[in-house]
């Protein structure tokens, strides 16, 4: 056979050429990231420390039970295979797959127990993903497969180039020293044919790989068949694993599939005699629920092309058909297309880039600096995985938040390192926002309600190391009083510290001192937190973090406080990051660079539900959006009026378009989770446009020639005052636009900021306005609604209600002691909002949070008091 | 040396303009907005939640929020003097150590992005510049349009999800690990690239096309010396001159990125200043700013001065 004719050779010599550079530096990352995974699973396995507990065959967990601890351990991936042979007894090797199907993660698991021993390093991991997918999941890998056709293609060209004819073999492998331009070309040349068998095989295995149906429907190859029965609990694995090396005699049963679709089988591995795959290539399919045999695959029988086309794939691809020999070759073979590379360009060069080099050296300098500058930009932004690898670092739990720690006044962001447990109050608060034990371990009330005791625990210590004691509670508690914050508005005569305890003195009585007490501006702090001038210079508290960095307004970071005395939690160390905006925080959540996500919005809280449901929390939260009516406004002053506005509104529709869940639309002013402040059984609020046009009518209103509402001279026209602090407050807004406009009233929407409402409550200008209002700011609602439905109504609640005194003297009196009819009281009130409407509520909020596979037994606090860190354990295999 | 002193002396002049004129309008302007001090301070500093009247009121009185505005002014003006730039009215810190802190982070992540850009963009640009409507001319001219047009936002999302939600190459916000750092900067070096390589590219083929270069390999130059000797330094002026135009840019992105990548730095500190009504903290930021801005001019005329040596002639 002769060299092919000179015009052939150019055209193969423009598509090696071509193919070449334009991929070499692809095929060099390939290459050597494939030299790397040869003796991947060898290193993994070797990585992987004993299991703790004694082994023997009795002891061993059933499959059913691994596979389900593995599933437990790992909500958001799937186990695609359990392999044992040829792994070491005492191990599972585990491939778990992410639910979009496209990562493998290789972790080995305790036979005995179940327990995670460990994953795959992570550099083999980063590798392993580098090499089949280019980082790039699914679309990766079908890239790869294309780039491995073209990697034929180019070594196919390079083959027709360099064959010399039958009679110049000999010439053709000869390597001439003489001149570095002769050797590099001959270096190129010998090596390239002698690989080129093998770089043929790679990449034909390579696209077998990304593309293996392909290869299947040429060699007639059969799919596995399916589950005849579609219903019923999955048969007992191990069981079905006997079976299937009984359907196969004479072969090993190396791993189990469990079926990840409803109609797939289980599948069974079996190594045969002659089988030249590491743990064989025979398959065993039985049905998922009865256990019966479906099929098999003998592996031994197949035709020569079923077998080449299919079974010898993997074996040449990982150099797994010669033994330790072949498997050294292949990680040299892995560097061969680097090599080629660099030999190529440099032929490249001398063939006739220097030329043009040499009548443009006046370029030569920029086109260095060109690529020093490049070099270091792919270095200056490419800093590497390590920070995104949830698992490379260490254990720091990470919990981002919309809100910023832009002080360290108690009350300003208090409630951040409240949250974040590393300061606590006298006194705490259940899910229902009742006061239970805090640093305080008891209270007493004094007969004629003006004076507390509250009872210190003892051994509590500050993060100074400090013991918690009267004298500096009453400091805290006497210097919170003196601020903005929840004492602000209590009573209090003067605080005095007590042997063990405080004494607070109140000029009147106030029942509800302990729900404030628990607020966070009433944090209990160490001396040394204050400075001369009595201004805080560091949060020093007695929760079970201390602050060990901060970094205002953005971050922080905690770790357990040597000074703690309780149950030492699991996480130990957390920081804390403040991102303001919710597409950053989705994000974060999305890739698993936070563990803890907060404040997301409805659309992401939604999308997260469908998809990882066992990783979202989602807890109603007393916050309740209303509509704050000015009710000595001429049109609003009838209570009719309000309650034609309110018949008017389709909570419902807004529940659903605008905040994605229709359970969130008020059918009074607080939520269920307000436990008592919840009424069981009061006619809702409920959407009736009908009867809302006949109120109107009896009012005198009349539809004008535009549909607006008239009376007189008068046109049924309010301005509604919208905050724009929460995104979704002017959307709803639009929405009850439109919607009074169904019954004739004409809104016109003025977005502002969320201070605008009380300032216009206060000047009497506002006619009505949107907000969205926490009725436990202060734990229990009682005192809230005391502030919003007082005497003169409230910023954020009643505006010239003529009705208000029954509620406010109501108020009052649950704030002054009312024992055993507080829940008579209670139900008096909420019943005299829902009839009277000082305030409109439209719907309710909930929180949803985004939890990493990374922490366990997360559960949120529907009053926003904690994040309950020292309630979560590292999922197995999260590195400690 | 009497020109630098020229430049010196001008740019003094100007730094105390600026001062002025930055420091007073800034106060003007916030005072002249809509609302109420009080309460937007008042619900920057304890939440929206716990805003109130008696919350507002008893700011108010703190702050001495009801003196006139000419007497306020007055007092910033004499603490200036004594290079007090007063405290922060919702953290209640003092402005200097606020600032200190985030022009800290905003300066790393401005010299990144700059050098970023320098990188990406100044080499792209003489190449094209060197080989007008060549391939490397008319794709350097196509992305610079595409950068240029997308706004940061947008051009900062797609890295996220390119870099770190895909690959986790790199994290997707927080300003404490320095890979935290390679996105913003990206973001920003990538808009400014795109400006700054269409100016290189502009200055080097008008340089390339000068006589003098001809003139220069005609008296016996290769055309390496020619090119690094007379056309790199005729075609640098223009792009440091307009370095010192990017920072401006640069200004105006930082404020949207640094909010998207949780980037605790100045533009971040500027737009809740400005939010919570916080006088003090708006008018030291914008004044530090400024007077950064006529530092770093004077830092360009003196490149200039020195790379140029026609106007010391």
């Amino acid at each position: 056979m002769s060299p092919a004719p000179r015009a052939s050779r150019t055209i193969f010599f423009s598509i090696h050429l071509s193919l070449g550079l334009a991929l070499g530096a692809y095929f060099s990352l390939v290459g050597l990231t494939g030299s790397l995974l040869v003796f991947a699973p060898e290193l993994s396995a070797a990585t992987m420390p004993p299991p703790l507990t004694p082994r023997s065959q009795e002891a061993q967990l059933s499959l059913a039970a691994t596979v389900d601890r593995l599933s437990a351990a790992y909500p958001d991936r799937v186990v695609s295979r359990l392999r044992w042979y040829p792994e070491a007894a005492d191990r599972y090797r585990a491939t778990l797959t992410s639910r979009r199907g496209d990562i493998d993660r290789i972790v080995f698991v305790d036979r005995a127990t179940g327990a995670v021993l460990g994953h795959e390093p992570v550099w083999i991991r980063w590798t392993t993903e580098l090499h089949y997918y280019l980082l790039a999941g699914p679309t990766g890998h079908k890239v790869n497969g294309a780039g491995a056709a073209l990697l034929g293609v180019v070594t196919l060209a390079g083959l027709v180039l360099w064959w010399p004819g039958r009679g110049g073999l000999r010439t053709s492998m000869r390597l001439r020293v003489g001149n570095w331009r002769t050797l590099v070309f001959d270096a190129h040349r010998v090596l390239g044919a002698l690989a080129s068998v093998a770089l043929l095989a790679i990449s034909i295995s390579g696209v077998y790989f990304a593309y293996p149906d392909l290869f299947r429907r040429a060699v007639g190859w059969a799919a596995p068949p399916a589950s005849t029965t579609r219903a019923g609990a999955t048969a007992d694995f191990d069981a079905m694993r006997a079976r299937a090396a009984a359907a196969l005699p004479g072969g090993i049963v190396t791993a189990l599939y469990p079926p990840t679709s409803p109609s797939a089988p289980v599948r069974f591995r079996v190594k045969l005699p002659g089988d030249r795959w590491d743990f064989g290539r025979s398959e065993v399919y039985l049905d998922r629920h009865t256990g019966d045999l479906l099929g098999t695959l003998n592996a031994t029988t197949l035709t020569l092309p079923q077998r080449a086309a299919v079974l010898w794939m993997a074996p040449v691809h990982y150099g797994r058909f010669g033994g330790l020999v072949t498997r050294l070759a292949w990680v040299l073979l892995g560097l061969v297309p680097g090599t080629l590379f660099l030999s190529g360009c440099a032929m490249w060069w001398n063939r006739s880039l220097s030329r043009h080099w040499r009548r443009w050296r006046g370029q030569r300098n920029v086109a260095r600096c060109i690529i020093c500058l490049l070099a270091s930009a792919a270095a200056t932004v490419g800093c590497g995985p390590a920070s995104a690898d949830p698992d490379g670092g260490t254990p720091v739990l990470r919990v981002v938040s919309q809100w910023e720690p832009s002080s360290l006044e108690p009350g300003a962001t208090g409630y951040i390192y409240t949250r974040m447990q590393v300061a606590d109050t006298l006194v705490s608060a259940d899910d229902q926002g009742r006061p239970v034990p805090g640093l305080a371990r008891s209270w007493t009330e004094s007969p004629d309600g003006l004076s507390w005791d509250f009872m210190l625990r003892t051994g509590v210590h500050f993060h100074d190391g400090t013991e918690l004691d009267g004298p500096q509670t009453a400091r805290s508690l006497n210097r919170a009083r003196q601020r903005t914050g929840s004492l602000f508005r209590v009573p209090i005569a003067d605080v005095v510290a007590l042997p063990g305890g405080v004494r607070i003195r109140l000029t009147e009585p106030y029942s509800l001192l302990p729900a404030l007490l628990a607020h966070s501006s009433a944090q209990v702090l160490a001396a040394s937190s204050f400075q001369s001038d009595d201004s805080i210079q560091a949060v020093i508290g007695t929760g079970p973090y201390r602050i060990t960095r901060m970094t205002m307004p953005q971050s922080f970071d905690v770790d357990l406080s040597p000074h703690w005395t309780g149950v030492v939690p699991e996480v130990r160390s957390a920081k804390y990051l403040a991102v303001g905006r919710a597409e950053t925080r989705a994000l974060l959540a999305r890739s698993g660079q936070a563990d803890l996500v907060f404040n997301l919005d409805a659309l992401t809280v939604e999308r997260f539900l469908r998809e990882r449901p066992d990783r979202t929390l989602l807890a109603s939260t007393p916050r309740t959006v209303i509509l704050k009516l000015n009710a000595g406004h001429p049109f609003l002053r009838d209570v009719r009026a309000r309650e034609a506005l309110s018949l008017a509104i389709d909570r419902e529709g807004i529940a659903h378009a605008i905040l994605r869940d229709r359970r969130l639309a008020a059918t009074q002013l607080l939520p269920p989770s307000m436990g008592d402040w919840h009424l069981p059984g009061p006619p809702a609020l409920r959407t009736d446009r009908q009867r809302a046009a006949a109120l109107l009518t009896n009012l005198g209103w009349r539809r004008g020639a535009d549909g607006a509402l008239v009376r007189g001279d008068q046109r049924f026209s309010l301005e509604m005052r919208v905050p724009s602090d929460r995104p979704e407050l002017p959307v709803v807004a639009a929405a009850l636009q439109a919607q009074l406009w169904l019954v004739g009233i004409e809104i016109s929407i003025v977005v502002g900021n969320s201070a605008d409402i009380p300032l216009m409550h206060h000047q009497g200008t506002l006619e009505t306005g949107l907000a969205a209002r926490n009725y436990a700011t202060f734990n229990d609602p009682g005192a809230t609604l005391a502030q919003d439905f007082g005497r003169d109504g409230g910023d954020w609640g009643a505006m010239g209600w003529a009705d208000a005194a029954p509620v406010t003297a109501a108020l009052v009196s649950l704030q002054r002691g009312a024992g055993d009819r507080a829940q008579e009281l209670r139900e008096a009130i909420l019943r005299r909002l829902q009839a009277g409407l000082p305030v409109i509520p439209i719907a309710w909020y909930t929180q949803g949070v985004a939890v990493s596979s990374r922490v366990n037994g997360a559960s949120l606090d529907p009053l926003e008091r904690s994040y309950r860190l020292t309630d979560l354990r590292w999922a197995h295999g999260t590195r400690r | 040396m009497t020109r630098l002193a020229a430049v010196l002396g001008w740019r003094l002049a100007q730094a105390l303009v600026v001062a002025m004129a930055v420091g007073t309008m800034s106060f003007f302007l916030m005072r002249s907005l809509p609302g109420d001090m009080a309460y937007r301070i008042a619900a920057s500093r304890y939440g929206l939640d716990m805003v109130t009247g008696a919350a507002a009121a008893a700011v108010r009185a703190e702050l001495h929020l009801d003196r006139p505005a000419v007497e306020a002014l007055a007092l910033w003006w004499s603490n200036l003097l004594r290079l007090d730039l007063g405290v922060s009215a919702v953290t209640g810190r003092p402005v200097w150590s606020e600032i200190a802190e985030q022009l800290g982070h905003t300066a790393r992540l401005a010299a990144a992005a700059l050098t970023l850009s320098v990188i990406l963009g100044i080499p792209t640009g003489f190449l094209a510049g060197l080989r007008p409507r060549s391939w490397l001319d008319r794709c350097s001219l196509a992305l610079a349009v595409v950068f240029r047009a997308t706004p940061p936002f947008l051009v900062g999302l797609f890295l996220i999800i390119g870099l770190s939600l895909r690959s986790g190459l790199a994290p997707a916000a927080g300003p404490d690990d320095a890979a935290g750092l390679a996105l913003p900067a990206l973001t920003l070096a990538l808009g400014l690239a795109a400006s700054s390589s269409r100016v290189a590219r502009d200055a080097m083929a008008r340089t390339a096309a000068a006589p003098f270069l001809e003139f220069a390999r005609t008296k016996g130059l290769t055309d390496r010396a020619a090119v690094v000797r007379h056309a790199l330094r005729n075609a640098a002026t223009p792009v440091v001159a307009y370095l010192g135009v990017q920072l401006a840019f640069l200004l105006e992105g930082v404020v949207v990125v640094e909010t998207l990548f949780a980037w605790p730095g100045i533009g971040h500190a500027l737009v809740h200043a400005l939010f919570g009504r916080d006088i003090p903290m708006v008018q030291g930021t914008v004044l530090v700013l400024g007077l950064g801005l006529v530092l770093l001019s004077t830092a360009v005329d003196i490149v200039c001065l020195v790379l140029d040596p026609r106007p010391r002639a």
